[in-house]
């Protein structure tokens, strides 16, 4: 599985954080989000589709 | 259903007694719709809806205009407030992008995770004032006074001027426009910017360690910021940091009357916190609703917005949709995924959302450590009159066995 933070769609919500800190990191500078690896880790599959779908505007997008 | 024109009017009596009933039968009706009310205007109800406005900056201003007639209309208030001039809130992009980009830094998680030992000692100043009576009002001797200390305190503010500052914005969101209590509101709102240009004077003269300094020291665009652009940049910050964080901490003192083994599992367990913080902002959504002006003609949904019509978003009726929301009218502390709508989308998502929620869990958890057994007198609580932007609590009395108290001496 594949998934992206679209930095022209991310607000800073922080709402992908809460769900999953380990993949969606949040810039010091202003809290919005950034994966390190588009590759997302075993195990974290499901954190990352509820991520995406709790996103207020839909910015993560996930490759199955 | 073509430009549906709908009963509604977000500033009656009715409105303010019975806000979401009468959201949730608008939402039912239609996603928008027009009423006559205050000149005429469009009110969005579903959730998808509200969205497109939100991230449709170039079809829907935040800006102030003046008319031919000379009449200030536009803004985030419908009827428009006049004397609150808000930057980056009444501001689009382009000009927006350089002004958050400044803003943004001292609000991220970071920076606000460092403000939190700094708010622990505001609102326990604010509790030790109380705790030994065994009775005090949530509202008036703290959430009311809380955020607007951690605000003012943070800015570089004088405390001694919290009230010229606080009074105006709880005053203008519970009372309903056009009373007195509003004028009065009004009139406070323009005596603030002379006492916080005072300040900024000062500050420029000789620089300390707060906000205010560092403001009058940034540059935007290699220029410093105009006096009028301060002010405006502080009036903002009030305007965001005073009222909807008293407001959550309100309501949630009220839900939490009767809810011991909630109240436990909030200290106890952070996550469930973070998470049942974000349900709350939903389930009471502090800021009920924000408005637009359509800059030109535009088709949203079935409907056909004019050219300059006012356009209020409902974040209240848009977190209760069902379409997106399961069980909408219920808390569920532990919800998640929660696409709610509470601090607003796109680009004027709350600048001060994290500061917010470190207010809020602060203000919280110090109250359900200090005070655990605390009773809120229903009888005699009183709910804000209007629900046109804010879902708050003039009073919110209680009582409690006085616990001992946390500030050495």
């Amino acid at each position: 599985m594949r998934v992206c933070v679209d930095a022209e769609i991310c607000q800073g919500h922080t709402l992908c954080n809460m769900t999953d800190p380990e993949v969606f990191h949040l810039h010091e500078e202003d809290g919005h989000a950034y994966v390190e690896d588009e590759q997302v880790p075993a195990g974290h599959e499901d954190a990352v589709r509820v991520a995406a779908e709790t996103c207020p505007e839909q910015a993560i997008k996930v490759e199955e | 259903m073509p430009n549906q024109t709908i009963d509604f009017d977000h500033h009656s009596a009715e409105f303010g007694e019975k806000s979401t009933e009468i959201l949730s039968e608008r939402r039912g009706e239609c996603p928008l719709g027009f009423s006559k009310a205050h000149g005429g205007y469009w009110s969005v109800f579903a959730h998808r809806t509200g969205i497109k406005v939100f991230q449709d900056a170039a079809h829907f201003s935040v800006c102030k205009y003046t008319t031919e007639s000379g009449e200030v209309k536009g803004g985030l208030a419908f009827p428009t407030i006049e004397s609150l001039d808000l930057i980056p809130g009444e501001v689009d992009p382009p000009q927006w992008n350089g002004y958050r980009k400044l803003l943004n830094p001292v609000f991220s998680p970071a920076a606000v995770d460092r403000l939190r030992p700094r708010i622990r000692v505001l609102f326990d100043e604010l509790i030790d004032e109380f705790f030994e009576a065994g009775e005090a009002d949530l509202v008036l001797d703290l959430a009311n006074l809380g955020p607007a200390l951690v605000t003012v305190d943070f800015l570089g503010l004088q405390r001694s001027d919290l009230e010229l500052f606080s009074d105006p914005f709880h005053k203008a969101m519970w009372a309903p426009a056009g009373s007195p209590e509003w004028g009065e509101a009004i009139d406070g709102f323009a005596r603030i910017p002379a006492v916080v240009l005072e300040t900024v004077q000062a500050r420029r003269a000789e620089p300390t360690d707060d906000y205010i300094s560092e403001l009058v020291s940034m540059e935007l665009e290699g220029r410093k910021l105009s006096d009028d652009e301060l002010i405006k940049i502080l009036v903002q910050l009030l305007a965001g940091g005073i009222d909807s964080t008293a407001a959550l901490l309100a309501n949630v003192f009220i839900y939490l009357d009767d809810e011991p083994e909630l109240r436990t599992r909030l200290l106890e367990d952070e996550k469930f916190l973070q998470r049942a913080t974000e349900e709350f902002v939903r389930y009471f959504t502090p800021i009920q609703s924000i408005a637009r002006t359509s800059t030109e003609d535009v088709a949203l949904e079935e409907a056909e917005i004019e050219g300059r019509q006012p356009v209020v978003v409902w974040m209240a009726s848009m977190n209760r949709d069902s379409e997106v929301f399961d069980r909408p009218d219920e808390v569920v502390p532990e919800r998640w995924p929660n696409r709610h709508a509470g601090f607003g989308i796109g680009a004027h998502r709350c600048l001060g959302s994290n500061l917010a929620r470190a207010m809020f869990q602060i203000g919280l958890t110090q109250v359900l450590r200090r005070i655990p057994d605390y009773r809120i007198d229903r009888e005699r609580t009183v709910p804000y009159g209007s629900k046109a932007q804010v879902n708050g609590w003039v009073k919110v009395p209680a009582t409690f066995t006085p616990a001992p108290r946390v500030a050495a001496g």
